[in-house]
């Protein structure tokens, strides 16, 4: 705004024309609180997953028979599980799964969306026919239902697509970057990434369809430029932000779908730390006839706190881009977000 | 109009072939095999090629597909490979159940959203507005399922309560015994509108406050109307098109939800139905179910887009 200015700017005006970075931003965070505290949030559960191993005070499958459902105390805040393990280190280990599945399903999932929306909007014809309806098809599936179905053809060991990884990519089986079951877990991120992609497709082509009709793309063309070259140089770059826009409404979607198809005991497997497969099962029983409320409410408030963190964050982005609504419509940031998991 | 109607229509048929295609594919091609789940790891070649020829599994793909698309319009969607019983058998008792449990959602989620949306957009900038808001962004961010367990947790060892039929998931019919009908599916039908409700709280608020700046509602309010008259008559109306709609949009997310609710409360619905398909690996099982949610959620989007140019004759589908 600043350098835009069309008044002539007196020396002293000049002079104190911009803050400094920390006092501008300073200024963003007093007047969008909420936007703010979500921030935080957000800073705090990336430290946990990755710092886990120095953060979480024990092994979060470390198996204590002395300290059996025990309420939560100070030297187990959270307390602790049917088999003595600590609920506050498997709530931060959580953190880790839920955070690595909900980045690469964002990331599978906008990559190919974008690839398939790109050809689609550009190349029209024939081409765009098949992506749409392909596209109409999938969309014509509930969003958890469609994701259960994948994951039930997928998700098994001897599914063909997870043998194929297993066989022809380097991709462990076992441990790795710290996460348990690696391959699983990846396989889980995948299937989340393709039911993200659908909907990315759709976005991208549409935003596509319109940038494609600009001038400077005819000149880019009567200049010789190869359809190729047009997509990276001229369009990719113009729909960069909407796909950055995508990533962020996604990302606490793929997040809740983990822990949702977790919970359902159809994702992360049992001893490795999930919020969503903590709160099922044997942990889920002991709440409901023991009263053992700690193992589930604690997870859940970690995934609960997570999501509303996003929320807070596309509020307030929301308020910065468009005063005028103040709460804003549609769903709270995005079109899915109140997608009834 | 009229023509756009046909046009919607005729495309339906086309597109449930599709969804039933690609769902028979899924899960026949890319699976491993249904039958070594079935008798387990010890299963001899000899045992296995038997169950494949039983179950017709060894047929080609494509006779296998014709095979069970002939029989969808005549209500035969497969016999389950577990119990050996046709799906239609299970869903009767299933699929009333469910639909009366998203039914019932709706009702709360309108009930739970539209006042409060309402009163906060009238009164933007108040005490009133702020609370309905992180009400509202609360409601958005717990998981349905979550709010399911706290609910039964909680209610077990503060009010001594819990679902009247957690044990057996059996529903009564709503036709012979309505009120212990109600009693059983009113809890986890508030649980599942409770999301939905935060949705339509926020667009019943900015949908509101948009119309409320328009010409006419100053012109309603300078010839003296009273605000209620305003609200209710002039405004609300138009401030509910955008809501009709979003109803519709969360449909699916409302399918998605009834899964996760119906197995926390263990209710005998189709969603539950579907977890332990897939959990046992029941294909067939699967694919009905998954084909029956498609066609609805197609069917209630159909119905939507009419319902949407029927609440607004602005709008002209070309």
């Amino acid at each position: 705004m600043a350098r835009e200015a069309a008044i002539p700017l007196s020396t002293q005006e000049v002079l104190k024309a911009r803050k400094p970075l920390w006092s501008r931003l300073l200024k963003l965070a007093r007047h969008h609180p909420l936007g703010t505290a979500g921030i935080m949030i957000i800073i705090v559960l990336i430290i946990c997953a990755l710092f886990a191993e120095y953060v979480a005070p024990y092994d979060p499958q470390g198996i204590d028979p002395h300290a059996l459902r025990q309420a939560p105390s100070l030297s187990h805040p959270f307390g602790t599980d049917r088999l003595g393990r600590d609920v506050l280190s498997r709530t931060i280990f959580g953190a880790r799964i839920s955070m690595f599945i909900g980045v690469v399903a964002v990331i599978v999932g906008t990559l190919v969306g974008s690839f398939f929306g790109l050809v689609s909007g550009y190349f029209g014809k024939w081409i765009d026919s098949i992506i749409q309806r392909a596209i109409d098809m999938l969309l014509a599936f509930p969003a958890l239902v469609l994701l259960l179905a994948i994951l039930s053809v997928i998700g098994s060991s001897d599914s063909a697509p997870r043998k194929f990884l297993a066989e022809h990519t380097p991709i462990p089986d076992g441990t790795f970057l710290g996460i348990p079951v690696f391959l699983q877990i990846f396989v889980m991120s995948l299937g989340i990434g393709v039911a993200i992609a659908v909907g990315t497709a759709r976005v991208v082509r549409g935003a596509v369809l319109s940038l494609k009709e600009n001038v400077y793309i005819e000149a880019a063309r009567a200049m010789g430029a190869s359809d190729g070259r047009i997509i990276m140089k001229h369009i990719l770059p113009n729909v960069m932000a909407l796909v950055a826009a995508l990533a962020t409404i996604f990302l606490p979607i793929a997040i809740l779908a983990e822990a949702a198809i977790s919970f359902l005991g159809l994702g992360v497997p049992n001893p490795v730390p999930s919020w969503g497969s903590d709160m099922t099962g044997q942990n889920q029983s002991d709440a409901v006839t023991r009263n053992i409320w700690w193992v589930v409410f604690f997870p859940g408030a970690a995934l609960s706190l997570t999501v509303l963190a996003f929320n807070m964050i596309g509020d307030s982005l929301r308020d910065i881009s468009d005063p005028r609504l103040r709460g804003g419509r549609g769903g709270g940031g995005g079109p899915n977000t109140g997608s009834g998991f | 109009m009229r023509e756009y109607v046909v046009r919607r229509l005729l495309l339906i048929p086309l597109i449930i072939i599709g969804v039933s295609f690609l769902t028979f594919m899924t899960f026949r091609v890319i699976p491993g095999d249904t039958t070594v789940f079935i008798c387990g790891l010890g299963c001899t070649d000899e045992v296995i090629h038997d169950l494949r020829a039983e179950l017709g599994l060894d047929r080609p793909v494509f006779v296998q597909y014709w095979d069970w698309l002939k029989g969808v319009p005549q209500g035969d969607l497969g016999r389950s490979f577990q119990t050996k019983l046709p799906v239609t058998k299970e869903l009767q008792t299933r699929f009333p159940v469910t639909l009366e449990l998203l039914i019932l959602a709706v009702i709360f989620s309108l009930v739970l959203g539209i006042p409060p949306g309402i009163l906060s957009a009238v009164r933007p900038g108040t005490a009133v507005d702020f609370v309905v808001r992180v009400v509202s962004v609360f409601w958005l961010s717990i998981p349905s399922f979550y709010i399911a367990i706290l609910m039964i947790t909680f209610g077990a060892s503060w009010f001594s309560w819990s679902p009247p039929n957690f044990a057996t998931g059996e529903v009564a019919s709503v036709f012979h015994n309505p009120l212990k009908n109600l009693e059983e599916l009113v809890p986890p039908a508030i649980v599942l509108g409770v999301g939905i409700a935060a949705v339509i709280m926020r667009l019943t608020r900015s949908s509101m406050l948009e119309v409320m700046r328009n010409d006419y509602i100053r012109t309603a309010y300078s010839k003296g109307l009273k605000e209620r008259a305003v609200v209710w008559r002039h405004a609300l109306k138009n401030a509910m098109i955008p809501v009709a709609t979003i109803i519709g949009l969360q449909v699916g997310g409302l399918i998605g939800g009834s899964v996760l609710v119906e197995s926390v409360f263990g209710l005998n619905g189709m969603g539950n139905y579907l977890v332990v398909a897939i959990g046992t690996r029941d294909l067939q099982v699967v694919q009905a179910l998954v084909l029956i949610f498609a066609t609805a959620f197609v069917l209630i989007n159909l119905i939507v887009d009419l319902a949407y140019a029927w609440l607004d004759p602005r709008i002209h589908y070309a």
